[in-house]
């Protein structure tokens, strides 16, 4: 019943997404899945779930920091999440090491020769 | 709890979010809840990975497991019960024993720094040497290593001794010490008083001092806060008090004892001067490490002053050992198998246990595999169970092991007050750390196999409840297999125990070779001239009821520890070295005929014979003429002393019980002697009654000298008192036997029952076809058969090491096990034959009694 086109996150890269995610300010966890799921075209598939033990797993090692806040708009508690200075040096070490991964893959599938 | 509460809030909100989002989109109210759960994922999983990936997550889950485990066993609390005793008896026992052979064995005798206290063990052999190795310096010795040693801080030289406190009945141990002795063994304040001062070993007899010990102080003065300055008399000589030593001061005397200076001995040893005769052995040396040194170093210093002391006597060589002080290392592997051989037999006792309990949880594991079959197929992890089932073993040895904690501390208390208060028995971190593993062991080996039984479930099958007898064979081997190692184990166990109590019934049935009820054994002091003891011989020979009456300088029999090397005796030509070692007895005229002792061939000795004139044992004389005739041949003593053969007598069996004695000489005491350090001893034949005798003799002595009091005793009694030894240590292996056997019928009795119970749709089948009573019993019985006589026929081979072992072990004691005795085996396999019989058969009698239709319904 799956679709075809939808991919399974990577493994550990949730992590990086989430991270990606709260650099724009901070977020509650329905906020972070409708970003991921948005921003990707709903190509990659989040079970919404999934993202609860990593964010639990990221509070812990203090990259992110989760608080009750009282939601602007609407008079409804969230629990808000945002990005630490920590998180922030850890997304950047992610990032470049993703952007090495990808290039490399990127060289071995697709040679220069045949591009 | 709170972070769970949390996280299910965090979640409803992500629910209630994602819901209203998807009314937005026009979904209708239920659609949209849906649709909401759907793209979540199943909660519950969600939850439980939050919660594994908590660094508290392995705690709680122990403690998750820990509840259900005792939760499962309140359930069956029997078998709960059951389990826990038996591993109680097998982790309490080994580990109490296991205490007592740690204090004994492996701790030195002293409680501060035993890291620096060193024990002077050496190793003497030539023509001079001395025999006793436990008391193996003399006083010039001990000079001289303490003037020459440079690795050692100081020497302290000991010897015991016995000494009644002013002539009355109780005689504590007595410790002749230096003065420096108490700093040795780090004791730097006496509970009262002073201790001993460095000049007081100055000159030999001067200072008449004593210490006492706590306990002796309170029990004998009621603890008289006055006794520092009175005086106490040992012997005939009055010492001062000057001090009290605190409550189990280690010092070698624990409980009741004294200490004076080891320069006050010729009051205390009748007389002998040892500090003048300089190379008589008497003394033990201790001593501690300088800082920066170690005892390999001291040993080669030590080494070479002995060495030096070496070159008085030609063909003495001394091999130096220092030790740390325990037992084990003074031992030097002499009694080894002794260790090994206690704690194989315990090792047994736990490893049966421990299939017990194995067995015992088996049963359980099958029964439970339905709930296991559940919890698989709501998605609980292997590991995660098994860890869970393993867990409830754990609590079972864990409640097992505190209780052995208490069984080790009780049984060490037990074994402190059996024997000479000497050792230090008390658990230390050693005997918990022993107790922990051991515990931690019993708790794997006994859960594991059945923990892997549960978990070896048919999904399908089990939750249909259709689990029947079908494909129990590869789990029935496994059953097999733990009684046969249980009949096994139990005959190593039964057949040493058999040993043992053959051994013990042997000593008291056994007729040693002289008469020993009806004689009287008196020591004397050997301080009084000769002509004294002449006159008490003959004032006792007139006494009525005294029939006979000799004078022998050793106290005679069970004087030695087996293996008594002796003086060498040759025949004229045969050179040095080449002769036989003969025990040496030196007896009065009348000492055959006083203790019944037969003279085969030719006659015994009389007072008027010359000094030459011998009695020779038929050992010796088959081991020196090899059965030609010795009468009125010549043989050569030690220095070569002539000696002309007069008789021989019967061997006897004194030395070692039920073992005849080695080769021994018989010679005419010399009636000038007084006897030797120890003094004489007087002995008496009588007809009558023993207590009043004994106490005759002692107002007879005592009224002729006020200062003698001696202790006569029958040579029966003293035999009995060694023999009561022995029988306390036959008495322990005899209820490790009973204990073992207890143990292989429970365990064999478990898995008939549960056996049987298994076969039941079986059996009921096959009485629906007609099978007799008779049969079924048969088939139940056949079915486990097998198993013991394997067990039977591996634990013979084991035995067989076993028993070679406990040979080996007891050639150091006077106790002899006969190994080559078939009753013992016999006996012992047709009690374990018996018993397994018995334990099946109530179980094959409840098969056979059962009906078949309920037994075809039970499944």
């Amino acid at each position: 019943m799956a679709n075809e086109d939808k991919l399974d996150l990577v493994q550990g890269t949730l992590d990086m997404l989430i991270l990606r995610t709260l650099r724009f300010g901070p977020a509650h966890g329905h906020q972070i899945a409708k970003h991921i799921q948005r921003t990707t075209d709903d190509v990659l598939q989040v079970e919404h779930g999934s993202l609860y033990p990593a964010l639990q797993r990221l509070a812990r090692k203090g990259w992110i920091s989760g608080k009750w806040e009282l939601a602007k708009d609407r008079n409804r508690e969230f629990k808000y999440y945002r990005l630490t200075a920590a998180g922030r040096k850890r997304l950047t070490v992610e990032e470049s090491k993703w952007k090495r991964l990808a290039t490399a893959i990127a060289q071995v599938m697709w040679p220069a020769a045949e591009n | 709890m709170n972070q769970d509460d949390d996280l299910q809030r965090e979640i409803r909100s992500h629910l209630e979010s994602e819901t209203s989002e998807n009314l937005d989109a026009g979904m209708g109210p239920r659609e949209a809840h849906l649709a909401a759960r759907h793209a979540f994922g199943n909660v519950g999983s969600i939850r439980e990975r939050v919660r594994e990936a908590r660094p508290t997550y392995w705690i709680e889950t122990f403690i998750h497991d820990v509840r259900y485990g005792l939760r499962a066993l309140l359930r069956t609390p029997v078998l709960a019960i059951a389990v826990i005793l038996t591993l109680s008896l097998g982790i309490g026992l080994n580990a109490g024993i296991f205490s007592v052979l740690n204090g004994v064995m492996f701790r030195p005798r002293v409680q501060s720094d035993p890291a620096t206290f060193v024990h002077l063990a050496p190793e003497v052999s030539g023509p001079e040497a001395p025999r006793d190795s436990s008391f193996p310096f003399s006083v010039s010795d001990y000079q001289a290593y303490l003037t020459g040693t440079h690795t050692l801080t100081t020497l302290a030289a000991w010897a015991p001794a016995h000494a009644p406190i002013d002539h009355s009945a109780d005689t504590p141990i007595l410790m002749l010490v230096t003065c420096n002795f108490f700093a040795v063994y780090g004791l730097d304040q006496p509970k009262m008083g002073r201790l001993f001062r460095e000049e007081e070993c100055a000159t030999p007899g001067s200072a008449p001092v004593v210490l006492l010990s706590e306990e002796l102080w309170r029990s004998k003065y009621a603890g008289d806060p006055q006794m520092i300055g009175t005086t106490i008399k040992l012997r005939r000589q009055a010492f001062t008090v000057i001090g009290i030593i605190p409550d189990r001061f280690p010092g070698r005397v624990r409980g009741p004892g004294i200490w004076i200076p080891y320069t006050m001995e010729a009051a205390i040893l009748n007389g002998n001067d040892l500090f003048s005769k300089s190379d008589i052995v008497w003394l033990t040396i201790d001593g501690r490490l300088r800082p920066d040194q170690t005892r390999a170093a001291a040993q080669t210093e030590l080494s070479g002053i002995a060495r030096q002391r070496d070159r008085r006597w030609p063909g003495l060589k001394t091999t130096m050992f220092v030790t740390d002080g325990s037992m084990a290392a003074e031992l030097r592997g002499k009694l080894w198998f002794f260790g090994p051989l206690v704690m194989g037999a315990l090792t047994l006792i736990l490893l049966l246990a421990c299939t017990n309990v194995t067995m015992l949880l088996l049963s359980r594991a099958v029964a439970r595999r339905q709930e296991i079959a559940v919890r698989l197929s709501l998605g609980a992890g292997r590991g995660r169970l098994m860890r869970m089932l393993l867990t409830e073993s754990l609590i079972l040895a864990s409640v097992a092991g505190a209780i052995s904690a208490w069984a080790a501390y009780s049984l060490s208390q037990y074994f402190e007050r059996q024997f000479e208060p000497v050792w230090n028995l008390k658990p230390d971190w050693v005997v918990f750390a022993y107790l922990a593993t051991v515990t931690l062991l019993a708790a794997c080996m006994a859960g594991l196999t059945p923990s892997i039984e549960s978990m070896r479930v048919d999904l399908s099958e089990s939750l249909k409840g259709e689990e029947g007898s079908a494909g129990a064979g590869r789990r029935g081997g496994m059953r097999s297999f733990l009684v046969g190692a249980q009949v096994a184990m139990s005959l190593v166990l039964l057949t040493g125990a058999g040993l043992f109590v053959h051994a013990q019934t042997t000593i008291f049935s056994e007729d040693p070779g002289f008469e020993t009820k009806q004689v009287l054994l008196v020591p004397l002091d050997a301080t009084k001239p000769a002509s004294f003891y002449q006159r008490v011989a003959d004032e006792v020979r007139s006494m009525p009821g005294v029939q006979a009456v000799t004078l022998g300088d050793p106290p005679p029999m069970f004087g030695a520890e087996g293996g008594v090397v002796g003086d060498e005796l040759r025949l004229p030509g045969q050179g040095k070295g080449s002769g036989v070692r003969a025990s040496t007895m030196a007896v009065g005229g009348n000492f055959f005929d006083t203790l019944r002792i037969p003279i085969l061939h030719g006659r015994a000795l009389r007072d008027s014979d010359a000094p030459g004139s011998v009695v020779i044992s038929q050992a010796l004389a088959a081991a020196l003429w090899h059965g030609r005739d010795p009468l009125g041949q010549r043989l050569l003593g030690p220095n070569d002393v002539p000696l002309e053969v007069a008789g021989i007598a019967r061997d006897t069996k004194s030395d070692r019980f039920g073992e005849i004695d080695g080769p021994r000489l018989y010679r005419l005491r010399d009636p000038q002697s007084r006897g030797g350090v120890l003094g004489g001893v007087l002995m008496l034949r009588f007809a009558g009654d023993a207590v009043a005798t004994e106490k005759a003799i002692r107002n007879l002595i005592h009224g002729m000298d006020r200062e003698l009091l001696p202790v006569p005793r029958t040579l029966e009694s003293m035999r009995e008192e060694i023999a009561s030894v022995f029988w306390r240590l036959a008495r322990m292996v005899l209820s490790l036997g009973v204990i073992a056997i207890l143990l292989a019928v429970i365990g064999i009795y478990g898995v008939m029952a549960f056996m049987v119970s298994r076969r039941m749709r079986e059996i009921g089948i096959r009485m629906a076809l007609g099978a007799t009573k008779a049969t079924i019993i048969r088939t139940v019985l056949a079915s486990g058969i097998r198993p013991i006589l394997i067990g039977l026929g591996v634990g013979s081979v084991l035995t067989a090491v076993g028993v070679i072992g406990l040979v080996q072990a007891l050639r150091e004691t006077p106790m002899a096990v006969d190994a080559a005795d078939p009753i013992v085996y016999l006996a012992v396999a047709a009690l374990l034959v018996g018993v397994a019989l018995g334990a099946m058969f109530g179980p094959a009698l409840r098969a056979a009694r059962a009906d078949p239709v309920s037994a075809l319904r039970h499944s």
